[in-house]
């Protein structure tokens, strides 16, 4: 779809807006995965991208001129929010979310016009490649190296906990490019086909028995220099202005709020629903998604006028998760002995997955930024204690 | 600019030494700084304009409490200047008129009190004669009493103003942890008569629940003022205290915590002030309810936290007296147990919400 065809979202009223999201969602996203447990492959999850790269959809943060529906932020939260609200998977769109935002913001015409098409036609998937066997919250520690060869890069290193880069055809690796610089300093930033030799992906099985994740080693893989994105040894900064926008999201109520309908199903389900001390367990996380909800909305407001987000979104980030998980943990305990069981679980009437919010939350406080070093950079950025 | 102004002057007379000389006296604050809180318009902001007040919210207002809490002021702000205002401007009885503008004036220093199970308000001559006990009723020091009595076989009963010097009402006070005192309340057949009617029987539950809630809400943010004071102080140490040769505030088990305070008090912060805007927008009595208990017992919760910590992250130091801090973690126990506490908001949450719908049902 070309910009000139695409309307001009910004314009609608935002109840409209809203309304033109949720009525596609509702009436074209199947209902088999909606709210899935577990992050869905490609495979199984692929034709939807497809579908919102057709109809348009598939970039709305980017700019119209560069194929996006060129949301303005408050736009742009109904459109995730919609999304939310009717539990469509979000594939670990990371060309989306990352690739195409860093090439429209540093990339040169030529990189956009090579990379940016293929990401929005979905014919490019794109992994991200930051955390190392050594560099995972220090992640400036990374050891990863790119050395120039003439007209070409050798990069040399291994990633881990790429997400579902099994599914990826592209990723984007952060490598070393001077030595001798301070640690942040001597960083690039490189596009990298994985097809090209020397890529090797092995998937690594959870404690959950998912593979979602995998380590991906790089042995010589040359890239042509024009894949290198921005200025040389400038690829930190950019890698840390990325991450503005994107992390209301890891803070939205809407984890909590799912283990929350899974506790609600399985009290139901075993009939201690009226149980007094349920219930006032059960009143008093519901309370606290509620408050959690109050606190979101603070920085909703901040990000819709198109303020800066400040350093404090991160006490969003720690109130999610640890909710998720304290939430996710009640569901375990009220499943009773059904808390032993994995998978889909029949439960009364029905069935549930007892332990998938207990699966999905394990994680949240050590991904994005582990919860400590939110809490490092709350204390360093906001309440400016001694270091 | 309210905000400014509001914290300029609760800082201005709020220093440890009035707050201290405040503790176990009788009166438990300064009726002078009260009638400059009365000049200032303080008492007027709730009142709405027909009736000679400013009409404002519970936003506006906030930032009266919200300065006044952090600065430990002594005067009753809250209990008279929200919960006893609230309860007159909802009022329609022949008592109201006067009251009102009395209180907006500080000629006159209402509390409510709600007249425990066995009490009685029976209709008697022309008036009514009452029976009974409240207790934790602020301010101790009130001169007149706005008595909310349960209805009797489903018949409501009228709230009814009862003068602190009228014959049969006993007052003793008690002491509360921020040396500031509750009355209990005893009435033996007590007098009123009909013009003393504050509330019509009809209205009476209705206006004291809203007078209620608009107090649990004021209480919250009050007690997030509070909260911003321990957490200031707290922070301040840290930066200052050397041990082990250098700030403490550079160990990293310390920063987490005063982290986690930091988060508590803005959580409590958010739900307070989003309780002021929902509430001001206009709600049912049920959302009502269900907004106010949530602050209040967030605010609980997060007081009670925060204050505990502080004491452990001040060391021996934050035990004494000698040091302020002693005056917020008091006033935190007063505030926190007031109208309430978590647990008690907890239930009656769960009285007002409505059936819990999952989001992916």
């Amino acid at each position: 779809m070309n910009a000139e065809d695409s309307p001009d979202w910004n314009a609608l009223p935002d109840e409209d807006f809203r309304q033109r999201i949720r009525s596609y969602l509702e009436a074209h996203y199947p209902d088999q995965f909606r709210y899935p447990s577990r992050r869905l492959f490609w495979h199984e999850i692929g034709f939807w991208y497809r579908r919102m790269s057709e109809i348009g959809w598939i970039a709305p943060n980017w700019p119209r001129e560069h194929g996006g529906m060129g949301l303005d932020p408050a736009k742009l939260l109904i459109f995730y929010e919609e999304h939310e609200r009717w539990g469509v998977s979000r594939f670990a769109d990371m060309g989306i979310l990352m690739v195409g935002p860093l090439l429209i913001g540093h990339g040169t015409p030529e990189q956009r016009r090579q990379w940016l098409p293929k990401i929005l036609s979905c014919e490019h998937l794109w992994c991200q490649g930051y955390s190392e066997p050594n560099a995972g919250s220090d992640l400036a520690g990374l050891r990863t190296e790119a050395v120039r060869d003439g007209g070409e890069y050798v990069i040399n290193g291994q990633k881990i906990w790429t997400t579902l880069a099994t599914d990826a055809n592209h990723i984007f690796v952060l490598a070393r490019t001077d030595r001798d610089a301070k640690k942040q300093a001597g960083i690039s930033f490189f596009l990298v086909p994985m097809q090209q030799p020397g890529i090797r992906v092995r998937p690594i099985r959870d404690v959950a028995g998912h593979s979602e994740l995998c380590e991906v080693f790089l042995e010589n893989v040359r890239v042509p220099a024009a894949n290198l994105v921005g200025a040389p040894n400038e690829g930190w900064r950019m890698a840390k202005a990325l991450l503005g926008f994107e992390r209301i999201f890891l803070g939205a109520p809407k984890y909590p709020n799912y283990a929350l309908g899974v506790l609600a199903r399985v009290a139901q389900a075993r009939g201690i629903q009226d149980d007094p001390a349920f219930a006032q367990l059960f009143t008093r996380l519901r309370m606290h998604v509620e408050d959690h909800a109050a606190c979101y909305e603070r920085f909703v407001e901040i990000v819709k006028r198109g303020e800066p987000v400040p350093p404090d979104i991160s006490m969003l980030k720690i109130i999610s998760t640890e909710s998720f998980q304290a939430i996710a943990d009640q569901v375990i305990r009220a499943a009773g002995e059904a808390g032993q069981l994995s998978g889909m679980v029949p439960l009364g009437a029905g069935e549930v997955d007892v332990l998938g919010p207990f699966f999905r939350a394990l994680p949240s406080t050590i991904y994005g930024g582990t919860n400590e070093i939110q809490r490092n950079v709350l204390a360093r950025e906001v309440l400016k204690l001694p270091t | 600019m309210l905000a400014d102004a509001a914290r300029q002057f609760a800082q201005k007379c709020c220093t440890s030494a009035r707050i201290r000389a405040c503790r176990d006296r009788t009166p438990d604050h300064d009726p002078d700084i009260w009638r400059e809180m009365a000049g200032l318009g303080w008492l007027s902001v709730l009142v709405p304009e027909a009736d000679g007040g400013l009409g404002s919210g519970l936003s506006d207002m906030g930032q009266l409490v919200y300065e006044w809490g952090a600065a430990c002021g002594p005067e009753p702000l809250v209990a008279t200047g929200v919960l006893a205002t609230g309860l007159l401007v909802a009022a329609d009885g022949p008592a109201r008129d006067a009251l009102l503008a009395q209180l907006m004036a500080a000629r006159a220093l209402p509390a409510v009190a709600w007249l425990e199970g066995g009490g009685d308000c029976a209709p008697s001559g022309s008036g009514w004669r009452l029976n009974g006990r409240a207790r934790f009723v602020t301010p101790a020091d009130a001169d007149g009493f706005l008595v909310v009595a349960a209805a009797v076989d489903g018949r409501p009963r009228p709230v009814l103003h009862v003068p602190a010097s009228a014959a049969g009402v006993a007052v003793t006070r008690e002491r509360r942890a921020d040396g500031s005192a509750a009355a209990l309340l005893a009435l033996e057949g007590v007098a009123v008569p009909q013009e003393a009617v504050v509330v019509q029987a009809p209205q009476a539950a209705g206006a004291a629940e809203s007078a209620r809630d608009l107090a649990l809400v004021m209480a919250a943010v009050s007690m997030t003022g509070t909260m911003r004071t321990i957490n200031a102080m707290t922070q301040d140490y840290l930066r200052t205290r050397v041990q082990f040769g250098k700030p403490i505030g550079a160990f990293q088990a310390l920063q987490h915590k005063a982290v986690d305070m930091h988060i508590a008090e803005q959580l409590a912060r958010d739900v307070a002030q989003n309780a002021c805007a929902r509430i001001d927008a206009g709600c049912s009595s049920d959302e009502r309810a269900c907004l106010a208990s949530r602050a209040k017992a967030r605010a609980g919760e997060s007081l009670d936290r925060i204050a505990r910590m502080a004491v452990q992250l001040h060391g021996a130091i934050g035990f004494t007296d000698e040091y302020d801090l002693s005056l917020h973690l008091n006033r935190a126990l007063a505030m926190s147990a007031w109208l309430g506490n978590a647990e008690a908001h907890v239930r009656r949450y769960a009285r007002h919400a409505p059936p819990f719908e999952a989001a992916n049902a």
